[in-house]
């Protein structure tokens, strides 16, 4: 049985911002209380395959959670996610760019739940729409100031330079991390 | 001056097109770049050291390079200089 659902957001940040935010995975560990550990497994320009542990909106306790990324378009993100309880899902995250400074984003989400959990379909529906909720939340303040750096000529692993570029503008994946990071240890 | 009297002040400055963050460690004022050189994340004085939050990096008070990765970046620093009681002089 599949349940399908969408939600929408519009954003005062650019797109390049939007999908940074979303593949910058290390960050789920450190901003995110509802993400436990997260440990990549596989990551290339077009692939992410990610555990973690997750804390399910109305639930005490964390579980397992596999995630695959994969990214369909340049200007688009596909995420795949294997959920808990057998429940699969695949969420399209679609970014629309209104204009440089605003994105539209679109979740389309298809849950694939056994027919014993239909008559939860609602709520079901709630847990995953307060999960995007929270997540929002969370990462809204970054959105904003990954767009505040950009503009103010910031370098990654560097800082503000005169030496930014357009080209530092650019998203290039993966987003490269430390050789200790918390995702490879 | 007045704004540090909690020993440290940050505003956004049009001059340097930067946000900064101006403190007193040990009688030394500092001026640094709030944009943590990692991803552009909010550098803040906490509990002795400078910090971000996006992927917890630290950063030495007075030396300003990371001191919990392994990498060799620091944060951005500008010049203080004491002009009077109540005046600094921020420079590159």
């Amino acid at each position: 049985m599949i349940i399908n659902f969408t939600i929408k957001r519009v954003v005062n940040v650019s797109k390049v911002v939007c999908l940074w935010n979303t593949w910058d995975h290390e960050h789920l560990y450190y901003v995110h209380r509802q993400f436990g550990n997260a440990k990549m497994m596989y990551e290339d320009s077009k692939v992410a395959f990610i555990r973690t542990t997750v804390k399910l909106p109305f639930l005490p306790i964390y579980v397992n959670c596999l995630h695959t990324m994969t990214s369909i378009k340049n200007d688009n993100v596909l995420v795949i996610d294997a959920l808990p309880f057998g429940v699969i899902s695949k969420l399209e995250m679609i970014y629309n760019e209104i204009d440089p400074r605003t994105t539209e984003l679109v979740n389309n989400y298809s849950l694939d739940v056994p027919v014993i959990f239909y008559p939860f379909k609602d709520l079901i529906c709630r847990v995953i729409t307060r999960w995007n909720d929270v997540n929002w939340e969370e990462d809204l303040p970054l959105k904003m100031r990954r767009q505040l750096a950009i503009d103010s000529n910031f370098v990654d692993f560097y800082g503000k330079s005169d030496k930014a570029v357009e080209a530092s503008k650019q998203l290039k994946l993966p987003i490269p991390r430390t050789k200790d990071s918390i995702l490879n240890n | 001056m007045s704004d540090l009297k909690q020993d440290q002040h940050k505003f956004f400055s049009d001059v340097f097109v930067d946000e900064l963050l101006v403190y007193k460690h040990e009688n030394e004022y500092f001026a640094i770049s709030t944009f943590c050189p990692h991803f552009g994340g909010p550098l803040v004085l906490a509990e002795g050291k400078l910090n971000c939050y996006w992927h917890d990096w630290d950063f030495h008070l007075t030396e300003h390079h990371c001191i919990n990765r392994r990498i060799d970046v620091k944060a951005k620093r500008y010049k203080v200089q004491l002009i009077s009681d109540n005046t600094l002089e921020i420079s590159e």
